[in-house]
């Protein structure tokens, strides 16, 4: 109950201040452990690595996901990218620079099921697709030599489906 | 008065002093030359005015500060004095008395001191006026050139610099975007700053890009996100045709995808009968081979296995391949090499000869394990179609191989012929000495002999036991205790347990989840010990074993209310009783009713308010009054059910219709007379349902009906197969 009220200050990279509820703020793990071990304080947490609207998108996500219960790490289920409910699928509505800032924020606060999602969705966007339209896709310029890309294939050959 | 433009042009410093010049209206700075020793400025410049110092000759105070000051015009006495580089607004104080000061060693230093009035510098090859003030050499030409003086900037350490290349601020690396360079190059018609210019020059391609600095493409994301990335369009070897696509974006994915797709080239999939596909495996030993050095291939070519087909096809492997291995199978192995046998040029291909298999095999080992690798998971088979491992030393020679070892899973009931197995046999026996972190064990054989027993002993951390065995277990089962502060999950099948109490357990106060799949002779006995256990059951399970009530109903009552998922066959109303009063918050429910129990089990659905997946085999014909019964006892907190009828006829629709749990995924099987109205109902149903999202209808015939709701669309699989 107590734990429940608390709030917790956190400053984006360009100083933008937020105030969140702690359990809000426990869904990362960074934070959590964090709070843990500073205990009891009203200093401001500096997050030098997260701009202000993308912290502003991860407090949504881990708000409406405040009361889903910790999943631990340790199944090796099958991983499947299709499992993505309608509330997660239109969170990840945004543009690729938003998804991928996403990701780095997601992955530097340590909010693993966050990461899950977006790396969902973007092995969802990867899916079905030749190798030159993922390149579009992500604006990947090719590095490969002719060569090299003949040399990768036939090495490689036993993964092209027939 | 003198006035200072903005905080980049305030000199940093605390002793730095300035004298009013009257006469010309102009600032003139006098510098305390002990800080001015400490602190050279680079550039400093008084808005829009001259500079000229000549030592004061009047030394005022004997201390360390010396003040400079022009010889003319004469100063009126006002000196001003700046405080601290802190203050934005010129706090200025009159401060006479601490200026004028001196010392005879530096007077000789100030006769012919001269410091740019844009810059600060103290130094140029050629000073030059500018009206009546002298500028250093660059200083000077940029203003002959624009008529301004040159930018300044204050970086990072509070220094003040020029800034460079103001008129070419548009500039961008056209490998790392900076906008930032001691100088810009050109390389094939790019601009590029100075690190990758010179980078590409030495190394023959463009300098590797940090994420922060790039436009963050995914190809550019750090290699653990697009490992995690690329682990969603893998599962297993059997399934790449995502990342086939992936390999060839570009390097940085190749080099991902490349150790992703070669952990396990030999992993089986034993339980989906899913076998590699022979081109598979042909070209994972043609690429292997080629990894060889010089004299393995000589060796195997001297005793006439023809490999000129993986040599001639690639020459100088772009990886090393072989350094990924990290989940080894010792059968998907066998199964490779015998593809590739079978498919090479040679002669007598249609009879595998087993000593050339045999070298090949080793030759392969060698290979791999030469590499310097931990295994995460190494699986042995023996079975009769298969021949033995290498020889065990190659384990004793590289320690490493197994110490990081996580996961180990011996197959070896298949067949009692241990003679044929000579290496293996020997390996088990030494693998306790090798392998002491293993996370999960999973053992199938007919008879547990020592050495499993130690090893089971000496694991330092193993949460996941499983144990197949017919044999005699007893001296497994009491190895246990060695791993209680550990042990998470345990399971059994095909385990005679008469006779035999879970004392080893007791002490387990993490276990979550314990199994038992096909066991005999479970009785009270057996549990007996655990009702004094310290853990707190999550998951129990108890499938097709051959067990007594008492067993069952003290399996519940120990596990009480902690227990999230049950799984069981037996559906004696005794137990369901038991059930509904010691486990009233299960989550998921798996059981089997028959006839007898069908209105107990409705009762006991009605007081499991936390249910939210539930299964149940129904072993009656004639379900139809338990049927409808069913949609209103369903918890309101349901949202997977899964239905398995013995060929019953089942009207969906009106089950559908009286339903009022949220259920997202329903599926069903072993029903008869799914027709296509039916089939038109259901989408029609799914449609303007707001919580189904998926239906499964398997019927007895092997037909599948699968509608699955992703983002408002709707497939159906395979709709032709219902005429």
């Amino acid at each position: 109950m107590a734990t429940e009220l608390k709030k917790v200050k956190l400053t984006s990279s360009e100083g933008t201040e937020f105030i969140i509820d702690r359990k809000v703020a426990e869904k990362s793990v960074l934070l959590k452990n964090m709070l843990e071990d500073v205990g009891e304080s009203d200093m401001a947490i500096p997050l030098p690595n997260v701009t202000g609207p993308i912290l502003n998108k991860v407090i949504d996500y881990c708000t409406h996901h405040r009361d889903d219960p910790f999943v631990s790490q340790e199944d090796d289920s099958k991983k499947v990218s299709d499992d993505i409910d309608d509330w997660d699928a239109e969170f990840c509505k945004v543009d690729q620079g938003t998804l991928f800032e996403l990701i780095l924020s997601a992955n530097y606060l340590d909010i693993k099921p966050l990461l899950d999602l977006t790396c969902k969705t973007v092995a969802n966007m990867i899916k079905g697709k030749t190798p030159d339209e993922i390149r579009k896709t992500f604006n990947i310029t090719n590095d490969f030599t002719p060569e090299e890309e003949e040399h990768v294939r036939k090495e490689n050959e036993w993964c092209e489906e027939r | 008065m003198y006035h200072f433009e903005n905080d980049a042009n305030m000199y940093p410093l605390s002793a730095f002093t300035y004298t009013n010049n009257i006469n010309s209206e102009q600032s003139v700075p006098s510098l305390s030359f002990d800080a001015y020793a400490n602190y050279r400025p680079e550039n400093y410049h008084p808005g829009s005015s001259f500079l000229s110092y000549t030592p004061q000759t009047t030394p005022v105070q004997s201390n360390d500060i010396y003040v400079v000051s022009p010889t003319t015009p004469q100063i009126d006495a006002n000196i001003w004095f700046i405080d601290s580089f802190t203050s934005n607004n010129t706090t200025l104080v009159t401060q006479q008395s601490n200026l004028i000061t001196n010392n005879n060693t530096l007077r000789k230093k100030q006769e012919n001191f001269k410091v740019c009035s844009d810059c600060g510098t103290d130094q140029t090859s050629t000073w030059r006026k500018y009206g009546t003030s002298h500028l250093c050499n660059p200083c000077g030409i940029y203003r002959t050139k624009y008529g301004i003086q040159r930018p300044t900037y204050r970086d990072v350490d509070g220094k003040i610099r020029i800034k460079r290349r103001n008129t070419q601020q548009n500039r961008e690396c056209a490998n790392c975007r900076t906008t930032e360079t001691p100088c810009w190059r050109k390389l094939e018609e790019k601009r590029l700053c100075n690190k990758c210019c010179l980078y590409q020059k030495l190394h023959g391609h463009p300098r590797p890009q940090k994420i922060r600095e790039s436009n963050l493409a995914p190809g550019y994301l750090p290699p653990e996100i697009l490992d995690l990335i690329f682990s969603y369009l893998y599962s297993d070897i059997h399934d790449t045709k995502f990342l086939h696509s992936c390999l060839l974006v570009n390097r940085t994915w190749c080099q991902r995808v490349v150790s992703l797709l070669w952990r396990a080239p030999f992993s089986v999939r034993l339980e989906d009968h899913i076998w590699l596909e022979e081109y598979r495996s042909i070209s994972i030993i043609n690429t292997y081979i080629s990894c060889l050095n010089d004299t393995e291939k000589f060796l195997l070519k001297e005793n006439g296995i023809d490999i000129s087909n993986s040599i001639t096809n690639i020459t100088n492997p772009l990886f090393n391949y072989p350094s990924y291995l990290k989940i080894f199978d010792n059968w998907g192995l066998d199964i490779s090499i015998k593809n590739w046998f079978f498919h090479s040029k040679d002669k007598n291909r249609l009879i595998i000869d087993v000593d050339k298999k045999i070298l090949l095999s080793e030759t392969l080992c060698k290979l791999f394990f030469r590499q310097d690798l931990d295994f995460n998971q190494l699986t042995l088979w023996r079975k009769p179609s298969i021949s033995d491992i290498p020889s065990p030393s190659i384990f004793t020679l590289h320690p490493n191989l197994l110490s990081q070892l996580h996961i180990l899973h011996l197959n070896l009931a298949y067949t009692t012929e241990s003679g044929r197995f000579k290496n293996m046999v020997s390996l088990v026996s030494i693998l306790p000495n090798l392998c002491k972190k293993l996370l999960e064990l999973d053992i199938r054989l007919q008879i547990i002999d020592l050495h499993l027993v130690n090893l089971i002993k000496s694991q330092s951390n193993l949460k996941y036991f499983r144990l197949d065995c017919s044999g005699h277990i007893s001296p497994a089962i009491s190895a246990l205790q060695y791993q209680s502060n550990s042990l998470i999950r345990v399971e059994f099948s095909h385990v005679q347990f008469s006779g035999i109490a879970l004392n080893s357990l007791v002490s387990c106060k993490n276990l979550l989840i314990l199994s038992f799949i096909n066991c005999k002779g479970l009785t009270s006995f057996t549990w007996m010990p655990l009702k004094k256990a310290e853990f707190k059951l999550q998951i129990l399970l108890v499938r097709k074993c051959e067990t007594t009530q008492e067993f069952l109903e003290s399996a519940i009552e120990t596990a009480n209310n902690h227990l999230n998922e049950l799984f069981m066959s037996d559906s004696s109303p005794k137990i369901l009783d038991s059930i509904s009063k010691f486990c009233p918050n299960i989550k998921t429910f798996e059981i089997d009713i028959k006839p007898s129990s069908t209105t107990h089990f409705l009762n006991l659905l009605s007081k499991l308010v936390l249910l939210e997946r539930l299964s149940v085999t129904l072993l009656i014909y004639d379900a139809s009054n338990f049927l409808s019964l069913l949609p209103n006892v369903l918890p309101n907190t349901l949202f997977n059910l899964k239905l398995t009828f013995q060929n019953t006829p089942w009207n969906l629709e009106s089950f559908l219709k009286k339903c009022r749990a949220p259920i997202q995924t329903l599926s069903v099987s072993g029903i008869l007379g799914v027709d296509n109205e039916q089939v038109g109902f259901i989408t029609q149903f799914a449609k303007e349902s707001e919580t189904l999202k998926k239906v499964l209808i398997n019927d007895r015939l092997g037909r599948k009906l699968v509608f699955h709701k992703y983002s408002d669309v709707w497939t159906t699989w395979p709709l032709t197969l219902y005429p």
